[in-house]
């Protein structure tokens, strides 16, 4: 008889424990605090350098920045040397109208979210234009946000401002699905930002105004959310960056809050980066990147520069 | 035993069952938190309502500052730029134009509003309501609240609908009253809208016409004051007033030639623009904005306004128009022109060959511009704007050094050998060029006292000039010693050695410059006063009352019978005012009856 019952109630109490757990892990004692060191910061060379940076990503050693408020795309060295840059504003080939996110694939093409033109721009990583694709759902424009490139380049997942979707296009630019629309409910967006993939191909998107992150299958099937409306450790105001580590931690950034808040893979909230219960602040902080040598890029849009810092272990 | 075992057990597990659904009911609680509720889209501006920052057992990311202190003064966190920003940065809403670094020049917040600002009132309340320390914030103008979001009249958020800059000229009322009052025209539609001014930001109203935000907008503008571009060298307002281009690199570019001259509301042309040195958009004097200090109860404001660089103490002190100079403020009609709305008629027949008259700017009293009965200004022989007629563009490398002659010096019709500008109003004077006393047939080679000769002057050049003149008619020429009045011009030429010496009046010729003892008034032949002649005293003879040095024969306005350097007058021709022997000698019996 005993075991039985043991057996029943065990799984209840775990269950109960779980469910438990889940609600106040968020929101919990003190402040946990991660450190990090400031190690540079990437403000451009140009006369007025970056202005409003609004995303950042590393291929092979090469800083790609978006430079949103010059129109423009800069790229640095490992050093934080101002390479090159490419664009300007307008819709030429290659010109950009508020560009905000960028992403690349493994083939180290870049692609930048022509947020203004209503389209996706692929260049090759010395900034020479390879195509574009224009984002269309149901013959209206939209505006792209981000862009995740699959590895191979194969697929391209975008955030549309103003249809509240996720679509992914081929290679040509047809789209091939799309999900979302505008509501709170799991699976839908109010003004989808970021957009990464997990190591195991998941979709995650930053849904700014419903203040959570949300993982998707290729496909769009939901899988969960992580985070929630509020000012709480584990609570998101406006998420607007967000990049995985190597051990599945999903860094956010919140450019009200001006923090950089961590959750593991299932979704819980682990710590805030900054030092002794003291969160760090950054300054209007959005897009992001991690380089192959764990080094965390944040851009910090009214700060006009990128900040690179080492994560401590 | 076993029975209470199994009691217990089966209690338990109640106890269980009712956890996981008490969780669950959190669970969906917590999710519904998630929902889009009235007070949850309330705090996402107005974040510090959470009431999760009266919690004490978590500390939350950020601290709990209803109304912080900020540059901007003391005032709610949901207006503040640091909350719009999180929404508008690109992600959500696009408005980072604002923030964007070196276009930072905004409408002032953080400041009270100055004296001139007029806020309107509502029920007793601001309708543009101030921070809790009287200051302007983000909120004064904008508001999530009370407008129709998904109209395009209040895309912005406005307090009020402002498609016609209705929202600035809540406030600014002073600035709405138009050139009357100093102020740059609003509500008419313009006559150009540059593509480049488009694109800087400027808009027209709703109508099309001009508004405040065709040359200022509140946010991200590109200089102070709220400029829609720069204005540093009148960019701005040259893109509209492209006619008037030419004035930069000109002499009229104070920027260049005194750059250091202070216009009346103490700027600079080297940093306000060329155009400042004598316009200012707001709080002018008059009608054209004057930028200068005129002077009091001045008959001709334009010319008023030139003779304030144009005086011994101004910036043109090199420049001075002399105590003879063509005179200003006097009707167009003087010289027999009768003026319409864009055609001017001379009462005098032209002779064959001369230009057709052109029509140049009258002006009344108040310095606005006028067709009929208006008054000759400085600005009716010269364009301030273009150092030569038709000039699109003035571009010198060294405008200091520039020296002015009748091509140039900001005429508006070229004053170039034919006198074309002189003849464009003195029509009646215009056969001086069929006459020997056009000095470009009798003495090409001389020169009057600016040393300027008639083959590049005009004709009129050999007797008179427009300003620095030698006397009452702007004499060109120095009277010869001991010789008196205007009989003393005349000796200039006909005098020994003089240029006319083979036209010499001899020792007993008739009285000049002498009083006239006839008892008779000649009706036909004008008679000169002295400079200090009593009231009712008659004039004096002068060589001008039996001559018009510009007309060779009375009878005949058109002869070119004149024009032989050789030929001899006679007793009807030779200048006179009348014929001496035809019709019964007119000219002697005009007086001599």
């Amino acid at each position: 008889m005993m075991p039985r019952v043991n057996k029943s109630c065990l799984f209840l109490l775990l269950s109960v424990i779980a469910t438990v757990t889940h609600i106040t892990a968020d929101a919990s004692g003190q402040l946990q605090t991660h450190q990090i060191k400031h190690v540079a910061d990437i403000t451009g060379d140009d006369p007025g350098g970056l202005s409003l940076p609004g995303d950042v990503v590393v291929v092979k050693g090469r800083i790609y920045v978006v430079d949103g408020g010059n129109h423009r795309v800069v790229v640095f060295d490992g050093s934080g040397k101002q390479l090159f840059k490419f664009g300007k504003q307008g819709s030429e080939r290659g010109n950009f109208n508020g560009p905000v996110g960028i992403g690349a694939d493994h083939s180290d093409r870049i692609y930048v979210a022509d947020r203004g033109n209503n389209r996706i721009q692929v260049f090759n990583r010395d900034g020479k234009q390879l195509r574009s694709i224009t984002v269309m759902d149901d013959g209206n424009l939209v505006r792209p946000i981000d862009v995740a490139a699959t590895p191979d380049g194969s697929t391209l997942f975008v955030t549309g401002n103003n249809n509240h979707s996720v679509m992914a296009f081929n290679q040509k630019g047809k789209l091939l699905r799309k999900w979302g629309g505008r509501g709170a409910e799991n699976g839908k967006f109010r003004y989808p930002a970021t957009i990464v993939f997990t190591a195991d191909k998941r979709v995650v998107v930053v849904d700014v105004l419903n203040t959570r992150i949300q993982l998707f299958e290729q496909s769009g099937k939901f899988i969960t959310s992580i985070g929630g409306w509020g000012v709480l450790p584990g609570q998101l105001v406006r998420p607007k960056g967000i990049v995985v580590d190597k051990d599945g931690r999903f860094l956010v950034s919140d450019s009200y809050m001006e923090v950089v808040q961590v959750f593991d893979d299932a979704g819980h909230f682990l710590y805030v980066l900054g030092d002794n219960e003291k969160p760090y602040r950054m300054t209007s902080p959005a897009g992001m990147t991690i380089d192959s040598d764990g080094r965390l890029y944040v851009a910090e849009m009214l700060d006009n520069k990128v900040s690179i810092f080492e994560l401590g272990r | 035993m076993a029975v209470y075992i199994k009691s217990v057990s089966r209690g338990f597990c109640i106890l269980l069952w009712a956890g996981l659904l008490f969780g669950l009911l959190l669970t969906s609680i917590a999710e519904a938190t998630r929902l889009p509720s009235a007070n949850r889209e309330c705090s996402i501006c107005h974040i510090m309502w959470l009431t999760e920052f009266r919690r004490d057992d978590v500390t939350p990311l950020i601290q709990y500052q209803p109304k912080p202190v900020l540059k901007t003064g003391k005032q709610d966190v949901s207006s503040t730029p640091r909350m719009c920003f999180s929404c508008h940065d690109g992600f959500v809403l696009d408005s980072r134009f604002m923030w964007k670094k070196g276009r930072g020049h905004n409408h002032p917040v953080g400041e009270k509003p100055s004296d001139k600002i007029k806020i309107p009132l509502v029920e007793g309340k601001k309708l543009f309501p101030l921070n809790d320390d009287g200051k302007m914030y983000c909120g004064t103008c904008h508001t999530a609240h009370g407008v129709d979001w998904e109209t395009d009249d209040s895309p912005v958020f406005m307090r009020i609908k402002s498609r016609d800059g209705e929202l600035c000229e809540a406030c600014h009322q002073d600035k709405t009253t138009g050139p009357e009052k100093g102020f740059h025209i609003l509500h008419r539609k313009p006559d150009r809208f540059p593509a480049d001014l488009k694109k800087a930001g400027s808009r027209l109203s709703s109508k099309g016409d001009i508004t405040c935000q065709s040359c200022h907008r509140p946010h991200a503008a590109a200089e102070e004051p709220i400029l829609v571009m720069r204005n540093n060298d009148s960019q701005l307002c040259l893109t509209c007033h492209i006619d008037k281009l030419a004035v930069k690199g000109s002499k009229h570019d104070m920027s260049l030639m005194a750059p250091d001259d202070l216009n009346i509301k103490g700027q600079k042309s080297q940093t306000a623009g060329p155009c400042s040195a004598c316009h200012v958009p707001h709080q002018g004097g008059g009608l054209f904005l004057w930028a200068r200090q005129t002077e009091k109860a001045s008959d001709d404001v334009i010319s008023s306004t030139c003779r304030s660089c144009h005086n011994k103490e101004g910036p043109a002190h090199k420049k001075l128009v002399g105590q003879y100079s063509h005179p200003t403020g006097v009707p167009i009609t003087d010289p027999g022109i009768i003026a319409t709305a864009n055609k001017w008629v001379s009462r005098f027949k032209d002779f064959v060959g001369l230009k057709p008259i052109q029509v140049l700017p009258l002006y009344n009293k108040n310095g606005r511009r006028v067709a009929k009965d208006g008054l000759v200004t400085c600005a009716s022989c010269h364009d301030p704007h273009n150092w030569a007629p038709h000039a699109k563009k003035t571009q010198r490398k060294d405008t200091h050094k520039l020296k002015g002659d009748g091509r140039s010096s900001f005429l508006r019709i070229a004053n170039d050998e034919n006198s074309s500008l002189c003849i464009n109003c003195h029509r009646e004077q215009s056969v001086v060029t069929m006459s020997k006393h056009n000095l470009d047939i009798s003495a090409p080679q001389a020169s009057n006292v600016a040393g300027r000769k008639v083959s590049t002057d005009g004709a009129c050049s050999a007797c008179h000039l427009p300003h620095k003149g030698q006397g009452s008619h702007m004499w060109a020429r120095k009277k010869v010693d001991g010789k008196q009045g205007e009989d003393g011009l005349c000796a200039s030429c006909h005098r020994e050695e003089g240029l006319a010496d083979k036209k010499l009046v001899g020792d007993k010729g008739h009285p000049v410059h002498a009083k006239m003892t006839m008892s008779a008034t000649p009706e036909m032949l004008p008679l000169y006063k002295r400079k200090q002649a009593k009231n009712g005293e008659k004039g004096l003879i002068e060589c001008a009352t039996c001559h018009n040095p510009h007309q060779w024969d009375s009878r005949d306005a058109a002869s070119k019978a004149g024009t032989d350097p050789e030929v001899d007058g006679d007793a009807d021709t030779s200048f006179l005012r009348l014929p001496a022997v035809a019709q019964h000698g007119a000219l002697c019996t005009e007086c001599h009856n």
